[in-house]
């Protein structure tokens, strides 16, 4: 009794131990960091001037000012539109298509058709923002093919500015929900969808009475992904538009660089971030519940 | 049961490398300094100066040796600056270790960021002049006053322009190296053309007449594509060139004589100031010249970050660009040897100011800005770091400065050499005649956080995305926010 219970000690012992590298990497790196983050957000701390020495504790001001700013509607209408058209409706519909699309074909083409999806994922946030922006540009790759069919050009990133960005991430980040797809369609077994089709289900009815409920669990993972992802994307837009013209690019994740070090309003930048990180994790408490209720 | 606690032993030794791994960089890098620079990070800072101006030349070869001294500045800096420190360091001794920053407007808060920490702060770093208030309000630049007192180059500079490197306590923190004025530049071709006919002297008399060229430019090069009859900064793509050379020069043309800078800070009673009429003026000139008259370059245009090397290098060569308001040391690139040769630009570019408003005395308007050279006060080797400042902004290293940037040079013995005074094509001339009625930016420390807002807000109007009220609504709302209620008076 007793060397069992030395036994279990011992055991815990080195479960401690044996976790302990993993828990201070988190807490030095992601913890601390994080309490931080909340800690800055209530005061008026800058990167530099006097208020850079003398930081004080602001409550709640920096939030005030948030919802204050004329801006902050126009910033938040821009993050909804970008993580609804590029996050969810774009990549995820546009993945799930590709991923449906490529199942029934032969190695090859699946092989072709992942490698150019996948192409865009890999491809780096700043080459990628550079390769759109020469293409939307007006002497750029898209004027010059309009061009050739008698279109008189049209200035894309000043006309539809926030369509490119949308364009552009849906592009890099497509690859990423469709091999998740892919992997939960490939799960399914064929007998289902065969005798479901015997049974007299049509093509809609197999979609959303047995494929859609069997990847349920992979579809809320991508979307909590994704919208973590989207709600937080920041090098694509920075470098490709800078959040501009005119901030009609300006998402809360571009707004909350700019005020930080642009503006070198630390504490108000903080507070944005606060305000991603509450939005991203409500939303992905959402995804959560709905998928739980779902499964009851 | 061995491998078990084998196992254990080796997880505690990794937790134990990663701990130590945080801390031990710092010792890392202390050890690579010989000795004298850890004396000079212990001592004190009155020490260190007293140190340098004792030490005579031979005894800092010897002490120096194998010596880093750490320098940041952006990028497009290196070109002139490389063979002053390859002869700085055959000269001493010391090793330079020299950080480009990328010069793109996130530059300030790279180099802000450097320098909190001692571990990588650099000992000299390269500080527009208008950072230096807000970052000696910071702490974080060291006063030179003590450490430049018994050099004898300080003779050489003109004491109004070393005002622009102070601190709002009146230490000096940053020793100034250029100064410039903007420029009203334009093509003579393109108004002979429309009937000008005294070119050489073109000077407008109002902001009216400027619109009304602008606009018949417009009309008599209307075949020509990309072709740009006015270009004002406007993108906040180059936000201090946006707030600088169009907000504030132009706001500098409104009102009485003198009332700068009342119109944007009240240095009396330490409050910023809204000022509806004069701002209005600025914001309504820019929505007219963009929007309702489109004389100005397109918002493309405006935001493209590589497009003044394309109008330096083809357009303005071209005749594809009719009036430019810009630095005054624009032309230094047209220079033999510069990037783009061009050496009868004087023949096609003419040189004028930006009146004000309505003509209202002095007539003419213009605003001046500058770069200095600063030791953070988080500096491990100050000693060297004050050499190598001393070097650097001594005669050849400004003079190499001035020839190079097209910059109009703070030392006297600069200005004085033939090869500054020959250069051609350059602005150098003419924007010495303009130092009579030119402006500073506001010299307070939170000027460089509201900065950002004032070139939003000319890009706002002239993009179309606000009326001018609106983006002034939206200026005061930020205004209020940086600096509080009772800080802001709207008038």
């Amino acid at each position: 009794m007793g060397e069992k219970h030395l036994l279990e000690k011992r055991r815990a012992v080195l479960s401690i131990l044996l976790m302990a590298p993993a828990a201070v990497l988190i807490g030095v790196f992601y913890l601390y960091p994080m309490i931080m983050t909340v800690y800055y957000a209530f005061t008026n701390l800058t990167l530099t001037g006097a208020q850079a020495t003398d930081t004080q504790f602001v409550g709640f001001r920096n939030f005030l000012n948030l919802f204050r700013d004329p801006k902050f509607p126009l910033i938040m209408k821009n993050t909804i539109v970008f993580l609804v058209f590029s996050g969810i409706i774009g990549q995820q519909v546009f993945a799930f298509i590709l991923a449906s699309l490529m199942k029934k074909r032969n190695v090859h083409i699946r092989r072709f058709t992942g490698f150019m999806v996948v192409l865009g994922w890999v491809t780096p946030e700043i080459i990628a923002a550079y390769m759109f922006s020469a293409y939307f540009n007006d002497k750029g790759t898209l004027n010059s093919i309009l061009r050739f069919f008698g279109i008189h050009r049209v200035s894309w990133m000043f006309t539809y500015p926030m369509l490119s960005v949308i364009i552009a991430n849906i592009w890099k980040g497509t690859a990423y929900s469709m091999l998740m797809f892919q992997a939960a369609l490939d799960g399914i077994s064929d007998e289902i969808v065969e005798s479901a089709k015997i049974d007299g289900a049509n093509g809609w009815q197999i979609l959303s009475k047995i494929t859609l409920p069997m990847i349920k669990g992979t579809t809320a993972t991508t979307f909590i992904m994704v919208t973590l992802g989207t709600l937080g994307a920041f090098g694509m837009i920075y470098a490709f538009t800078g959040g501009g013209p005119s901030n009609k690019t300006t998402t809360l994740s571009v707004y909350m660089y700019t005020q930080a070090f642009g503006a070198f309003q630390v504490g108000y930048g903080t507070a944005i971030a606060l305000i991603l990180l509450l939005i991203g994790a409500v939303l992905s408490g959402l995804y959560l519940k709905a998928i739980k209720a779902n499964q009851d | 049961m061995k491998r078990r606690i084998a196992g254990t032993m080796i997880s505690g030794i990794i937790a134990a490398a990663l701990l130590v791994g945080c801390g031990s960089s710092s010792s890392l890098q202390g050890n690579t300094n010989t000795t004298e620079s850890s004396i000079s990070a212990d001592a004190g800072e009155t020490d260190i100066s007293a140190a340098a101006d004792n030490s005579s030349e031979a005894d800092e070869k010897t002490m120096t040796a194998g010596t880093t001294v750490k320098i940041a500045f952006s990028g497009d800096k290196i070109t002139w600056q490389q063979a002053v420190i390859d002869q700085f360091e055959k000269d001493t001794g010391y090793k330079v270790e020299i950080n480009l920053i990328p010069s793109n407007q996130d530059q300030y808060s790279k180099i802000m960021m450097l320098m909190t920490s001692p571990e990588t702060c650099p000992d000299v770093i390269a500080e527009d002049g208008f950072m230096v208030k807000t970052d000696a309000a910071a702490g974080r630049l060291w006063a030179l006053d003590d450490a430049l007192a018994d050099w004898e180059d300080m003779n050489q500079y003109d004491p109004s322009i070393l005002e622009g490197g102070k601190g709002e306590d009146g230490k000096m923190y940053g020793l100034m190296t250029s100064t410039d004025t903007q420029i009203l530049y334009y093509n003579k071709n393109l108004l002979k053309a429309i009937g000008i006919d005294d070119v050489d002297n073109w000077q407008p008399k109002t902001w009216d007449e400027i619109l009304e060229v602008a606009k018949k430019l417009k009309e008599a090069n209307s075949d020509k594509e990309d072709f740009i009859p006015l270009w004002v900064w406007a993108s906040t793509v180059y936000p201090e060139e946006t707030s600088m050379r169009t907000f504030q020069l132009f706001l500098s043309g409104t009102g009485e004589e003198g009332a700068w800078p009342s119109q944007l800070y009240d240095e009396d009673s330490a409050k910023w100031v809204i000022d509806k009429e004069d701002d209005l003026a600025v914001l309504n000139f820019i929505d007219d010249i963009f929007n309702k008259s489109q004389v100005a370059e397109t918002p493309a245009q405006a935001s493209d970050a590589s497009i003044w090397d394309t109008l330096k290098s083809e357009n303005i060569k071209n005749d594809g660009v009719g009036l430019f308001i810009s630095g005054s040391w624009e032309m230094a690139a047209y220079q033999d040897g510069n990037q783009y040769p061009w050496p009868e630009a004087e023949d096609v570019i003419g040189y004028a100011s930006l009146p004000t408003k309505d003509g209202q005395a002095p007539g003419m308007t213009t605003v001046s800005g500058g770069w200095t050279w600063a030791i953070p006060s988080n500096a491990n080797n100050k000693e060297g770091g004050v050499a190598l400042l001393k070097a650097i902004c001594g005669f050849e290293g400004s003079k190499a400065r001035a020839l190079y940037n097209g910059e109009t040079a703070p030392r006297k013995d600069v200005a004085e050499t033939e090869e500054y005074q020959n250069q051609s094509p350059s602005a150098v001339p003419y924007s010495s005649t303009q130092l009579g009625y030119t402006h500073f930016r506001p010299s307070v420390d939170g000027y460089s956080s509201i900065t950002t807002s004032f070139s939003q807000m000319i890009e706002d109007v002239a993009f179309g995305t606000s009326s001018p009220e609106d983006a002034l609504n939206t200026l005061q709302a930020e205004m209020i926010r940086q600096f509080g209620e009772n800080k802001v008076e709207v008038k």
